[in-house]
């Protein structure tokens, strides 16, 4: 499996479709992450949510109701759906390696968001399929220097004490 | 797997902390987490168990900082150590970019030891790795207690491979760094490793050839564009624009995959993709390309911002297919998303039946100009205009009801404004809310939050409403607006249904065919709530027949039967001045209500008093 490259252009085209999810749904939040738990994107109002966390864990959470499936018979559940006093969660599979994390309150309800989110998933899934051609652009931080040296330097200057 | 976001100019990597139970992984992360400077401090989740054994798994975020423009992070993960975890093991495996295998150095542990490593073997090869090909060194972790092998022992006995390896006693931070330190610096080796002297191409070449772009593309690339949606104006969108990303150092002299293709050779770096199609693209019903307005001009980074900077917003109506309901065609949603956010001109399938769609030709329905939000009761009235008119497209102009005036009153809403159909109106928006009578109602095209029909496009959000704020959770939609009006006459008793409770919410009323779309209904749609509970209910005078179809407040229409109310008989008649059932149908507030006599003159019976009195005299008789 390649490295997940994604490009500013991908991400105003996901971003865009993400704009069009969170107003038709009346969601306030959505984050658009892989199943390694890294995020791809992020659109709508955050109340100071820890979205790495966030992202972290939802994808945690599908894994393991990807295991609870098996156990089941299925491949994996495409979406769950976690209800709160006033906030709920709602993840959907986008396509083999993404994962749409929809987060709503009462100001809308789930059917909504459910369908609007089957309908975005279509379209993000166009566009993944060509992010997934996607190669390492000519930007990558200077190769010929010794990069992972720096990364030592680095973490010895944010641990300045544990050299 | 790495994940390399070239938007926020980010790279990610994972890595994974493995071993048996009790080697020290979550300690590991537990030193790093509490060496991290306040500044760049970041959450550490554990998902353990209340023995604090990890159940699933840490996860720690480590920001390295800005590295040659890239801010470099990782991702550190440990795994539950125990054996019967396997599964979960290998969730966290997945997408790994480097592992840090921790050791437990005690002798009767080598067992453990041994299974894991060969867990770890096993899982790594159900992702396509192997020990060799993916960056791993070891951590002999407790190296302060007692009964531990000697280094060089264990290094026999488990570093088959050769992997550098650490001795660390992560409980007091000796050698997590180094280690940190060490891993690190191998994720990233193997990363430039597999990208270096690569000058890159956006996409590989060959559309439908996934090859992976291992060498440096071929000048000689297809001309094809990547894309169906690019322009092929050359000059238009990105050609001649410098490369969007700041800070990206030039490189002239890199392969150009698609030379000439667009004018090409002032684009610093390989990438060919026209700006366009990213802003012209997707969910948007704007043709692609062909929207002059769609492409910024060259120069100016495209397409840079949120979509909301879609450059058409000015002017949404000329381009926006009316069709592709659903999805695309509102220029607010563009608008109001990235600011304006969620809430504001939502949609909701299920509210188009809400204020919405008076009959068209009806005269003087109230349409709630601000009824996009009726059900806030609060002291906030509706916004003018934004949410204006429910009103359905090409119907007639009907502003009664609108208190902003924001509306022209013979405005028509230009065909060609989309309509999206998801239109909620707040609170009325609970599905199911909808009354059956509603007329014309249904269709929530025409409904609700009339962005169209309120004509100024610049108006994502009303002001001076909080598109943040959280709707008061007290304040349940009162549909003391609601339903949409009746046709004048239909059901003219169904004022009785409606008990003057301040809590009624007048959805009897209201709902089918409540009292009349005249006087009744409060002033405004948005103001209406608690504070005018009956306004459905009572509001109505109930009009009776067709020939008084509409009576302007204060004024009795002819031959209406006010609020049934014995005490008020006749039309017109006021013995409560301000009463509820006052001809003009207007009332006006709870305080009067309770004024009101009419409502003390009348006591019904207890409903036992004649039962009661039934025994009572029995017993008397048996005494």
């Amino acid at each position: 499996m390649g490295d997940f490259v994604v490009y500013k252009e991908d991400i105003d085209r996901i971003n865009k479709i993400l704009s069009h999810l969170i107003t038709e749904s009346a969601s306030s939040y959505v984050l658009l992450i892989n199943k390694d738990g890294n995020l791809i994107s992020q659109v709508g109002f955050n109340p100071n949510i820890n979205v790495t966390s966030l992202a972290a864990l939802a994808a945690g959470s599908f894994a393991s109701t990807k295991a609870i499936a098996t156990l089941i018979g299925e491949t994996e559940f495409s979406v769950m759906f976690h209800q709160g006093e006033k906030e709920n969660i709602h993840i959907s599979l986008v396509d083999e390696d993404v994962i749409m994390v929809l987060i709503f309150d009462d100001r809308t309800n789930l059917g909504l968001v459910k369908m609007i989110a089957a309908q975005a998933k279509s379209k993000l899934g166009t566009v993944l399929l060509d992010v997934r051609k996607n190669g390492v652009a000519e930007m990558m931080p200077d190769l010929e220097s010794d990069h992972g040296s720096q990364i030592s330097d680095r973490i010895d200057s944010i641990f300045p004490d544990n050299r | 797997m790495a994940s390399i976001n070239y938007a926020t100019r980010e790279i990610s990597c994972k890595i994974v902390y493995y071993g048996p139970g009790l080697s020290g992984k979550t300690t590991n992360l537990q030193i790093i987490h509490r060496k991290i400077p306040d500044k760049d401090k970041s959450e550490m989740v554990s998902l353990a168990t209340e023995t604090d054994r990890t159940l699933f798994f840490d996860f720690l975020p480590l920001d390295l900082g800005s590295i040659k423009g890239f801010s470099t992070k990782f991702q550190l993960y440990t795994v539950p150590g125990q054996v019967y975890y396997n599964a979960t093991r290998k969730l966290v495996l997945r997408g790994v970019d480097g592992v840090v295998f921790v050791v437990d150095s005690q002798v009767d542990k080598l067992q453990e030891n041994l299974e894991s490593f060969a867990n770890l073997q096993e899982n790594l090869r159900e992702y396509g790795h192997s020990i060799e090909n993916i960056p791993l060194v070891l951590q002999f972790n407790k190296r302060d207690l007692p009964n531990v092998y000697p280094v060089q022992q264990l290094n026999a006995l488990l570093n088959k491979h050769n992997l550098p390896f650490y001795e660390a006693v992560a409980a007091t931070g000796v050698g997590v760094f180094t280690t940190l330190k060490a891993i690190g610096k191998s994720v990233i080796d193997k990363f430039n490793a597999k990208y270096a002297g690569f000058q890159g191409t956006r996409r590989p070449a060959a559309p439908g050839a996934p090859q992976r772009p291992a060498a440096p593309a071929s000048p000689a690339a297809p001309p094809a564009p990547q894309r169906p949606a690019a322009p092929s104006a050359p000059g238009f969108g990105a050609p001649g624009a410098p490369n969007p990303f700041a800070g990206t150092p030039p490189r002239p002299s890199g392969p150009q995959p698609f030379p000439g293709n667009f004018g090409a050779p002032p684009q610093p770096g390989p990438r060919s993709m026209p700006a366009a199609p990213a802003s012209g693209g997707f969910g948007s019903s704007a043709p692609p390309g062909g929207n002059p307005f769609m492409s910024p001009p060259s120069g100016m980074p495209s397409s840079s911002g949120f979509p909301g900077s879609m450059p058409s917003a000015p002017k949404p109506a000329p381009q926006a297919a009316p069709g592709a309901p659903g999805f695309g065609a509102s220029p607010f949603g563009n608008q109001a998303a990235p600011n304006a956010g969620f809430g504001m001109a939502s949609p909701n399938p299920f509210a188009g039946n809400a204020p919405a769609a008076p009959k068209p030709g009806f005269p003087g329905a109230p349409v709630g100009g601000p009824g996009g939000f009726p059900p806030y009761p609060g002291p906030k009235p509706a916004a003018p205009g934004g949410g204006s008119g429910p009103q359905a497209p090409g119907g007639p102009p009907q502003s009664t009801g609108n208190p902003g005036g924001f509306q022209p009153p013979s405005f028509q809403p230009p065909p060609g404004i989309p309509v999206s159909p998801f239109v909620e109106t707040f609170g009325q928006g609970r599905p199911n809310a909808a009354p059956p009578s509603g007329p014309a109602g249904g269709s929530p095209a025409s409904g609700g939050f009339g962005a169209p029909t309120g004509g100024f496009p610049g108006m994502g959000a009303p002001p001076g409403l909080n598109p943040f704020a959280a709707p008061p959770k007290q304040m349940q939609p009162m549909p003391g607006f609601g339903a949409p009006p009746a046709t004048p006459g239909s059901a003219p008793r169904s004022g009785n249904f409606a008990t003057p409770f301040p809590g009624n919410p007048g959805g009897h009323a209201s709902a089918p065919g409540g009292p009349g779309p005249g006087p009744g209904f409060p002033p405004s749609g948005g103001f209406g709530g608690p504070i005018l509970p009956p306004a459905g209910g009572f509001g109505g005078p109930a009009f009776e027949g067709p020939g008084s179809s509409f009576a302007p407040p204060g004024q009795a229409p002819a031959g209406s039967t006010p609020f049934p109310n014995p005490n008020q008989a006749g039309p017109g008649s006021s013995g409560n001045s301000g009463g509820f059932g006052d001809a003009s149908g207007i009332v006006t507030t709870f305080e009067d209500l309770q004024k009101d006599d009419s409502f003390k003159t009348k006591k019904l019976p207890h409903p036992n008093e004649k039962k009661k009195g039934f025994f009572d005299g029995l017993f008397r008789k048996d005494k």
